[in-house]
């Protein structure tokens, strides 16, 4: 089954993290962006229920921008959908690794699980980190 | 097993760390540099770039080429990262299973071209380059893995 990437935000998170994620793995990966509320009469419902509606019959990660929020919210109410997988807390680190495993990985929801762990690392108060040393490693 | 060795002024930074070790499926870092085992600055900062999961090793041109000719690299999927073609040349000389080898960036100075995105090289650097495609050795230029390889002997 095909894999679909989906990235939304409030305002233009989404596509500005993908022209981040662009210049950092190469524009061969491809995902949809929805940057929502740019304009007076942005429908959310109406947005939503076409992705969802288009990548019905695929899987489908969409990852947004904010736990609790509204475009979180909307997505969550669809997520009874088979093969859809919705993720809040958008950031740079995970989607690296996701969308650079996405088509390759086994599971889906296991490399969810094991790139969420590992993108929660990388977010650090780099004042402290500097303070503590890091081992040397060798062969 | 020596997957690619890269070339790049930055050495360790976001675009290698990240899509260089995934897109090689590395397991294994060495950052091959006479200055950074000595500059704790500079190598603070590579080893806070790691990637999880990956063993990260920084050492002296010397010292690399001494642990690569033991063999203890061996059981590793090894990428290398040095700054410049003169130490992958020296790396290569010295290692014969270098056989492929990666310009990623480098920056532009008096007197050098560009001869690729990011791939700016004194005349004689070019000569290095060279040497080494005769040697039978893969040099291509390339940002990131999924980028499409231009071969080093195009452009020369």
């Amino acid at each position: 089954m095909e894999r679909k990437l989906v990235l939304a935000s409030h305002g233009k998170l989404a596509s500005g993290i993908k022209s981040s994620l662009t210049l950092i793995c190469g524009d061969r990966i491809t995902l949809e962006t929805l940057d929502c509320y740019l304009t007076e009469g942005f429908d959310l419902e109406k947005e939503v229920n076409e992705i969802m509606t288009r990548y019905s019959e695929q899987e489908l990660v969409v990852v947004t921008d904010l736990f609790g929020g509204s475009v979180n919210n909307e997505f969550l109410a669809h997520i009874d959908q088979s093969n859809f997988y919705l993720v809040a807390g958008m950031n740079l680190p995970f989607l690296i690794e996701l969308s650079m495993q996405l088509q390759s990985a086994e599971s889906l929801p296991t490399l969810i699980e094991t790139t969420l762990e590992t993108s929660k690392q990388t977010i650090q108060f780099c004042n402290q980190l500097l303070n503590n040393n890091i081992a040397e490693e060798e062969f | 097993m020596i997957l690619l060795t890269r070339v790049d002024h930055r050495l360790l930074h976001g675009q290698v760390a990240f899509s260089w070790t995934q897109g090689l499926g590395a397991d294994c870092i060495l950052i091959a540099n006479d200055d950074v085992p000595t500059n704790e600055i500079r190598k603070t900062t590579i080893k806070l770039a790691k990637p999880q999961g990956v063993k990260l090793v920084i050492k002296n041109i010397e010292d690399s080429i001494a642990a690569l000719k033991s063999g203890v690299t061996d059981k590793y999927k090894l990428f290398i990262v040095v700054e410049s073609i003169a130490d992958a040349k020296k790396l290569a000389d010295a290692h014969p299973q270098i056989q492929k080898i990666n310009l990623g960036g480098i920056k532009a100075k008096e007197g050098t071209r560009s001869i690729g995105k990011a791939v700016n090289v004194l005349p004689s650097e070019e000569d290095l380059l060279r040497e080494m495609v005769d040697k039978g050795i893969e040099v291509e230029i390339r940002q990131v893995p999924t980028d499409k390889k231009v071969a080093v002997t195009e452009v020369l």
